[in-house]
């Protein structure tokens, strides 16, 4: 009852006119009105018409739906019970005779759907009669001056206006998920604007290596100073730019906010995100952009610039309907929603990986002015900067188990999507929809790293050790599998890695690694220097600093990693990851001015060098350990930039030098080597997902903390 | 097994008595058919029950099939007479049978029509277990070929009531339902073939109600007032329990005791939901508990609990099976392949292997091995509050799940969900014992 006086007053609103057609014949009642312009209301049937008996619990019905379309009867419209499980098809005249479940909770009423009109229903007084429901063809033209509605929040859904109003739990669902922030996330705009908002004074930028300018503020679009630090997007697409801050003078934004920000008013595609402000800036991802996605166009442009075709409403409508002045229309994936009020149009995508493909894939050329790929490793002329989909369709998941459904869970105690097991039994029916099946109503949290209290990356994973021992030789092989992801493991932005740490022990001694697989560069080095480097020198160097050489003894990893790097596509050196291997590490001892260090021993032999401070190892929530060349492995798509450099961010790559993500139930086992003190030495292996590169993390400032996927002793 | 447990047949009464004739709630006891002291020999004919009978099939003509009693070490055989017109195994779910009795269709043939085969094996723990047929298995355990085989340890004391509960949902296969078995709105369990059951119990009794959920897809939320659960898949528990609720998924069973009164009472189940558990709606009534001559209740018997500690997690796991699928396009996996095209996993015999299960699907499952036995050794890395011993456990949606199990079997043992339309699309692979 809680919820009841608001929703009695949307029921006045949508219900509260004369909307229900005299009868066209004896017998027939029509749900609908003909004036153009005004609302078409489901209503209510009062009377059975040629009703004779049929009652609730008799249970024989003889109930004749006609459905039509513009005033023609319409073939292939769905009819659905409200509340009930039985649904329905109009044959070529329009008409179908239903057999209703007496026992349905709610209001006796059915709901008649069509891809091209608004869902409208009917209450029912009796089993029996004749009902006619007409639909509508709604405006296929997008409507630039439709503004997107407010989503409300948990604290903030007062009014009808609100999604949050009536959808109470979903919202609170998308609150909590990266969905509701990514216009806003700090992270996506230092990378867009090439700024770093954890350094927020001259003082602290300057200390950083930034330059302290006036840019734009996002969200506001006010002038403000900005720490700038290294190379954005829009400096990478606008090559008049040539330093920061490029906001005012940008022509170019990177396609960033097609994704990022989809619900800007106005003009769809190829926005500014700096233009996003008020509920566009404040939640990102909302309910009123994914219900107007009308279409999915694989071959389109992400996000709203045409993959995903946003519909917004265009027929005129009495403001006190909401909508900001016309007719409501969203699209949504259930048959019987006949409140007008949401003017719901039902659609498959919303079940289907390929909603989620809208933005969660994403490949082109080069996006820096300039750049260029070498067409020989990219004939297509396309660098994968989010192949989410691709991996997915490309694995066991596709296509019996999309994105959806380990996503978005089922929600079992949710009797539908406008939480109608709060409400009065008075409005289960057209006003507040039917008792959905258990577990139909699905949680819009869209799972994932970011929402720990899920586990999502725990049941990713798993981690298999084996070992031997002979003399004081310990070898292990560890196992990384991709158990649980549908998509490579890791996936999403090219950013993610995931990093594998192997030590030994004899009781609480560690155990020396003497060789074995050692971890990549992109495990996090404060510096890294190949064998032409001077490795007495280390500038910014502190003693306690430790330096990790490693050995490539020659060739490259067989890994078999996503798509067009799976084993078989490209030869292994064209895949690009060289066999490295532990030699040993020295902890610095003296630093000089000029860089110069010495060591607690001499440094080995090897061919590549990092230096690397603090923690060895992996620590759930701790910032992220440096761990390039330490024992173990890891996994990542590494994109090269023109200069070379690696592990950059998508809009300045030219190149991918390796990716070897694990796809779905695929494995890779690294093997390693320890000088063992004891016959029965113990072998940790701690594999970590850690969002960003240690480099870019650091640069920025931004947190970067280590999350535990699994950790295996054996 | 000669001297059975004090069992009364209990009369129903249902809510429409004025059209139902009462009937014993408790199932039929098999009759055993050899004279030997140590062994129990019961003749099975599975075959089709008369137009509008409640089910398609039964074991001897009723609803369950009838109670098989044993001791520990005896020696059961079971002569399966298949008066089907299809063909039908029978599976001994929860019983370490030898391989080749374990009624699966894997590398060997059915049970055709008009053909018999003998079932044979020694049992080797006490515990209340479940058979039926695993050929075809969720129409004709829907179709009503189930029942119970208890085992008893002549070291248990005799409660004045040991009764089997066999707990199944009305029309599971209707045409009209969500796919799978997944959504139905509302759920009508019956148990021991009947709806709104009730018993009629003596005041000062104590009863040792032997719960199986039988399903295909249901899953109980069981509460009682005063409920201690005694026993799980494998027999007693270390103590006794007294949980406010038993999750009990397809294919799981749960002992509880009760201590009868003065006052009736309700063995409840709440509505919860294989997409996503606790779901809407308040708890319906299992079985009423009638008390005849009001007595005070009797104090819990003095069970020969195990007691014993949840094993140590070594911090590894030697297999892991990861559960996926959806209900929308029927199609479940596991380690994202579909039974019968499956990666054996072996375990040698004679050694301890760690399993890791995982489920990111949307929705539960009840995770059953045949042939074995598994210790829990956590859920999303956290000890169970005591040990128990298994041979299916229910994993929510997004549960991790590490057992521990002893190889001491060997066999191609199945290893699926027991949401037996899941299994039927799937979710079912081989783990080898050699």
């Amino acid at each position: 009852m809680k919820r009841l006086a608001p929703l009695l007053v949307l029921c006045v609103a949508c219900n509260g006119e004369d909307l229900v057609d005299p009868p066209r014949d004896a017998g027939t009642r029509d749900v609908g009105v003909r004036d153009a312009g005004t609302l078409r209301d489901a209503g209510t049937v009062r009377d059975a018409g040629e009703a004779d008996g049929g009652d609730r619990d008799g249970g024989l019905t003889d109930l004749v739906i006609t459905v039509l379309l513009d005033g023609a009867p319409i073939e292939g419209a769905i009819v659905k019970q409200g509340g009930a499980e039985r649904q329905w098809t109009t044959g070529p005249d329009g008409t179908v005779v239903v057999d209703l479940d007496p026992d349905a909770h709610g209001q006796l009423g059915v709901a008649a759907s069509h891809p091209d009109a608004r869902t409208r229903g009917a209450h029912l007084d009796a089993l029996v009669g004749r009902v006619t429901i007409e639909l509508e063809r709604f405006d296929r033209s997008d409507n630039p001056d439709y503004p997107f509605a407010d989503p409300g929040e948990p604290t903030r859904r007062d009014t009808t206006g609100q999604c949050a109003h009536c959808h109470l739990t979903l919202n609170e669902d998308w609150f909590a998920s990266p969905h509701r922030t990514s216009a806003k996330n700090p992270r996506v705009h230092d990378f867009y604007a090439g700024t770093a908002a954890t350094f927020d004074s001259e003082a602290t930028c300057t200390a950083a290596g930034g330059l302290w300018r006036e840019g734009v503020a996002p969200g506001t679009g006010a002038a403000a100073f900005r720490c700038y630090v290294g190379t954005g997007a829009l400096q990478a697409v606008n090559p008049a730019c040539t330093e920061p801050p490029c906001e005012t003078s940008a022509t170019a934004f990177a396609e960033c906010a097609d994704c990022h920000a989809p619900a800007m008013d106005g003009v769809l595609g190829g926005r500014d995100l700096l233009d996003a402000s008020g509920f566009a800036y404040d939640y990102g991802v909302h309910c009123d952009a994914c219900h107007h996605v009308e279409d999915v166009d694989l071959a389109a442009a992400p996000g709203v610039a045409g993959r995903l075709k946003i519909l917004r409403p265009s027929e005129p409508a009495p403001v006190t309907l909401g909508g900001g002045g016309f007719l409501p229309l969203v699209f949504g994936p259930s048959l019987d929603v006949p409140n007008p009020r949401m003017g719901n149009v039902p659609r498959a995508h919303f079940r289907e990986a390929l909603l989620c493909a809208g933005c969660h894939e994403h490949e082109g050329p080069p996006m820096r002015s300039g750049d260029a790929l070498d067409p020989a490793r990219w004939p297509d002329g396309a660098l994968p900067f989010a192949s989410t989909y691709s991996e997915w369709s490309a694995g066991p998941m596709n296509p019996s188990t999309p994105c959806q459904a380990c996503h978005m869970p089922p929600a079992a105690d949710r009797m539908n999507s406008a939480d109608l097991q709060t409400l009065d039994d008075g409005v289960i029916g057209i006003a507040g929809g039917w008792r959905r099946p258990p577990g139909e109503v699905r949680r819009h949290s869209w799972y994932g790293p970011r929402q720990p209290e899920a586990r999502m990356l725990e049941l990713a994973a798993a981690v298999f050790v084996s070992s031997t021992v002979n003399g004081n030789v310990l070898d292990a092989e560890v196992t990384v599998k991709n158990v649980g992801a549908g998509h490579a493991l890791p996936t999403g932005e090219a950013m993610r890695s995931v990093v594998l740490a192997v030590e030994a022990h004899c009781g609480a001694t560690p155990l020396a690694a003497t060789g074995g697989d050692a971890i990549p560069d992109f495990g996090g080095a404060l510096a890294t220097q190949d064998g032409t480097g001077d490795w007495n020198r280390w500038p910014g160097a502190e003693v306690g600093d430790v330096v990790r050489v490693v050995a490539r003894p020659g060739g490259h990893y067989d890994y078999d990693g996503p798509l067009t790097f799976s084993r078989g596509t490209r030869s292994a050196a064209e895949r690009g990851m060289p066999i490295e291997s532990v030699v040993g590490s020295r902890r610095i001892e003296t630093v000089a001015s000029n860089g110069a260090v010495t060591f607690d021993a001499p440094l080995p032999a090897g061919d590549v060098a990092h230096r690397v401070r603090g923690s060895e190892r992996p620590t759930d929530g701790s910032e992220a350990a440096l761990l390039a060349g330490a024992p173990g492995f890891a996994f990542m798509r590494v994109y090269v930039d023109r200069d070379g450099r690696r592990a950059v961010p998508h809009f300045l790559a030219v190149d991918v030098a390796s990716d070897n993500r694990l796809m779905p139930q695929h494995s890779h086992t690294s093997a390693h080597r320890f000088a063992t003190t004891c016959a029965d030495p113990v072998v940790t292996a701690r594999l970590y997902y850690r969002a960003y590169p240690h480099a870019t993390a650091r640069a920025r400032g931004w947190p970067n903390p280590d999350q535990r996927m699994a950790e295996v002793r054996r | 097994m000669k001297k059975l447990a004090l069992v009364l047949l209990l009369a129903v009464a249902c809510r429409e008595a004025t059209t139902a004739a009462p009937r014993a709630l408790a199932p039929v006891e098999a009759t055993d058919l050899d004279p030997a002291a140590d062994t129990v020999r019961v003749l099975l004919t599975a075959s089709h029950l008369a137009d509008g009978a409640d089910f398609l099939y039964a074991y001897n003509g009723t609803n369950p099939g009838p109670t098989i009693r044993a001791n520990v070490g005896d020696l059961l055989v079971v002569d399966l007479v298949n008066d089907l017109d299809t063909a039908t195994t029978i599976h001994w779910h929860g019983v370490a049978v030898p391989f080749d009795m374990d009624g699966v269709t894997w590398m060997r043939d059915p049970v055709g029509p008009g053909e018999t085969f003998t079932y044979q094996f020694r049992l080797t723990q006490a515990g209340t277990f479940f058979y039926h047929p695993h050929f075809d298995t969720e129409s004709q355990v829907e179709g009503g070929l189930y029942g119970a085989l208890v085992v008893h340890d002549p070291a248990d004391p005799v409660p004045d009531v040991d009764i089997v509960l066999i707990a199944d949902v009305v029309d599971e296969l209707s045409p009209m339902q969500h796919a799978h078995g997944h959504g139905r709105r509302t759920v009508r369990w019956r148990v021991n073939g009947v709806e709104d059951a009730e018993l009629s119990i003596d005041g000062g009794s104590t009863v040792r109600a032997r719960f199986v959920n039988a399903s295909n897809v249901g899953i109980l939320a069981l509460s009682a007032p005063g409920m201690l659960h005694i026993a799980s898949d494998q027999g007693l528990l270390p103590g006794a329990q007294s949980p406010q609720r038993i999750i009990l998924g397809p294919g799981d069973r749960a002992d509880v005791e009760l201590s009868v009164g003065e006052d009736d009472f309700a063995i409840q189940t709440a509505p919860y939901s294989l997409n996503g558990g606790d779901q809407w709606g308040d708890p319906v009534d299992l079985v009423r508990i009638a008390v005849n001559n009001p007595a005070p209740a009797p104090a819990p018997l003095a069970w020969p609990f195990p007691g014993g500690v949840v094993s140590d997690d070594p911090g590894h796991a030697d297999i892991v099976y990861a559960l996926a699928g959806s209900d929308r396009s029927r199609v479940w996996m596991i380690n994202g392949e579909r039974f019968p095209n499956v990666t054996i996993e072996t375990i040698p015999f004679g050694q301890v292997a760690i399993v890791d299960v995982v489920n990111l699907s949307p929705s539960q499952h009840p995770f059953h091995i045949h042939g074995l036995e598994f210790e829990v050794l956590s859920v999303n890395g956290v000890p169970p509050p005591y040990r128990t011993i298994e041979d299916t456990f229910n994993l929510r949606i997004r549960d991790r799940v590490r057992l521990r199990i002893d190889a001491d079997n060997p066999g191609d043992w199945m290893t699926h969900c027991h949401i037996l339309p899941h299994a039927e699309d799937g979710m079912m692979t081989v783990l080898r014992v050699e």
